[in-house]
């Protein structure tokens, strides 16, 4: 099964509202293979830290959550570990070089845990779930990337036609989100492409 | 920053691999004249063409591109911790805060023109006084009174520094306060950790207060020795000292000493070691016999203290975890500054998402998510994400 990477913002978005999130499976539709959501050990760690701030993200840090992550965590053998360190090296380089732009683009540069999604998309050759402008610009235009970057909006669509998650599921985090000012554009955008109803 | 190809290690690697530029031009999907162009170093290739050169010549980025170092580097001064080394790695770290937070100046108010800089940091005692009776005089302190958290904060206001109150948890960094300083741009940040307690953060921030009068030495060990010298005397100066001075030896046994020096500690809401140091410094500036107490002594009375005295984050949220509006609302009331408004202009620009936070504040991402959702309410920035119009334009 080819795994699908989510980055740190598509993991906060989707993963309280379809829990358990990471080792849904995408199943292959026309000439794409069926995929698995994973995420990298970095993104685990990136919650692992301890916070100063009451919030309503402390529901990462909870144990079906964390265990969930734990579980689809993204393995590498052989020499991946070295090419993707490799690769991530040269993202934050052109990440880093390439800050006038970002900034002229309203877009915010990925963090360097999202330069690390991005390096494993390219090493393996396998696509990342993000809604962030900056990954987007990064994977698409800055560095070519031989990944794509696919919306979360994309991902729901695909469980939804797998019968794992429900419209009313994908409305309701869309509701959610909107109340938090994190709904990404697409997903009001493509949402009555998609499923015939504008979001949320 | 600027960077070039090493050009040697460029050429060995064609050599090696049977590469012309012809070849390499072809392999890239660039001219042949571009090429030429980045091997005599008149241009150099985009992030992408440059990671795919990489990958054909066989060499990773340190051995590829030569970086020179920037015109506009952050400038960086940190108040070590014990005996916590400064090193490279903390620079660094801090460097790349400062380029983030460089994003921010547009949004600031301005800063004054008219503030107060020593060209020439004052070294013996009586000119650092004279230095510190200044400032003291400015800010309008009568004499032999303690220095207020106040008017301490109106004098970073008036040197135009932006203070930026950041809970990093105790221990877990070897600073407590982080300067950060963009020559170019004419702005210091100075990020203020509120996981100390109430004395030793009055201490750190007159040393930051020092590095902010003294830019030309920020980052030098010169720099270091005269903040911590001059945010003693700010804090507990001469006149204080002398009063101090009586009063401590009056008393002729060692545990009465110490009960007096807490006294003062307590008055001035300064760590009795502090009260101490000054003392010992204007005894010898004025030739008086010094006060002996033993180092283990001392430093039982002030371990005691530490641990009864509050953390600046606790007196400032009563002792709960605030939440993000809280954090917001007290940095931006308490420390008097715009900081928090500018990174909400950044944040609502759609040019600053929660890893912008997390990296320009050196938080944790669950803190830094939250934060960018509290700072993007009241806008579409978030939702408004340009990510689809760059997907379409791939697309198309």
């Amino acid at each position: 099964m080819t795994p699908l990477l989510l980055d740190t913002n598509a993991y906060f978005r989707l993963a309280k509202s379809f829990h358990p999130l990471l080792g849904k499976v995408l199943p292959a539709s026309g000439s794409t293979p069926g995929r698995v959501l994973r995420v990298i050990s970095e993104v685990d760690r990136e919650f692992e830290a301890n916070t100063a701030l009451m919030s309503k993200f402390h529901w990462v840090a909870e144990a079906p959550y964390h265990q969930n992550r734990k579980q689809n965590i993204l393995g590498l053998t052989g020499r991946q570990p070295t090419l993707i360190a490799d690769k991530r090296k040269f993202i934050e380089f052109g990440v880093r070089m390439s800050r006038a732009e970002f900034k002229a683009k309203k877009v915010s540069p990925p963090s360097p845990t999202d330069c690390l999604v991005l390096a494993y998309g390219e090493v393996l050759g396998i696509d990342v779930v993000s809604d962030d402008g900056g990954m987007v610009y990064t994977a698409s235009t800055l560095m070519g990337l031989k990944c794509g970057v696919q919306s979360s909006l994309d991902v729901l669509h695909a469980l939804l036609q797998s019968n794992q998650i429900t419209l009313g599921q994908i409305r309701s985090a869309a509701r959610f989100l909107d109340y938090e000012h994190d709904l990404p554009g697409s997903w009001r955008r493509d949402s009555i492409k998609l499923f015939g109803k504008k979001l949320p | 920053m600027q960077y070039t190809l090493k050009h040697d290690a460029t050429r060995e690697a064609m050599r090696r691999l049977h590469l012309t530029p012809a070849k390499v031009a072809a392999a890239l999907e660039v001219s042949r004249t571009i090429v030429g162009d980045w091997l005599s170093g008149a241009k150099i290739p985009r992030p992408d063409k440059l990671m795919r050169l990489g990958e054909l010549l066989k060499l990773s980025l340190d051995e590829l591109v030569e970086t020179a170092a920037p015109r506009n580097k952050p400038v960086i001064a940190f108040r070590k911790k014990g005996n916590a080394k400064t090193t490279d790695a903390h620079i660094a770290h801090a460097q790349g805060m400062g380029e983030l937070l460089r994003d921010l100046v547009p949004y600031l108010p301005p800063r004054p023109q008219l503030r107060l800089e020593f060209s020439r940091p004052p070294r013996d005692y009586r000119s650092l006084q004279a230095a510190v009776d200044s400032v003291r005089d400015k800010a309008g302190i009568r004499l032999g009174k303690p220095l207020s958290y106040e008017k301490l904060i109106g004098l970073f206001g008036e040197a135009g520094a932006v203070l930026v109150p950041v809970m990093w948890g105790e221990k877990k960094q070897h600073q407590n306060a982080t300067h950060i300083g963009l020559p170019d741009e004419d702005v210091t940040f100075i990020l203020l950790n509120l996981d100390v307690n109430l004395p030793d953060f009055k201490f750190w921030m007159a040393h930051e207060l020092a590095h902010v009068y003294t830019p030309d030495l920020a980052g030098k060990e010169e720099g270091e020795d005269f903040a911590d010298a001059f945010a003693g005397a700010l804090i507990y100066p001469e006149s204080c000292a002398k009063d101090g001075y009586e009063t401590v030896t009056r008393r002729s046994q060692t545990s009465h000493q110490i009960t007096a020096l807490r006294q003062i500690g307590d008055e001035f809401q300064i760590s009795i070691y502090s009260v101490y140091l000054e003392i010992g410094r204007y005894a010898k500036a004025h030739g008086l016999p010094q006060i002996h107490i033993a180092p283990g002594a001392l430093h039982g009375a002030r371990q005691n203290d530490n641990v009864s005295l509050s953390t600046v984050r606790e007196v400032l949220f009563g002792g709960k975890v605030p939440s993000p509006a809280q954090y917001i609302a007290t940095a931006d009331e308490v420390f008097g500054n715009a900081f928090f408004k500018a990174v909400k202009l950044h944040v609502q620009s759609g040019a600053a998402g929660h890893g912008y936070i997390q990296h320009a504040l050196s938080l944790p991402l669950v803190d830094a998510k939250a934060l960018h959702v509290e700072l993007a309410k009241g806008s579409d920035a978030v939702s408004r994400t340009p990510a689809d119009s760059i997907r379409a334009k791939k697309a198309g």
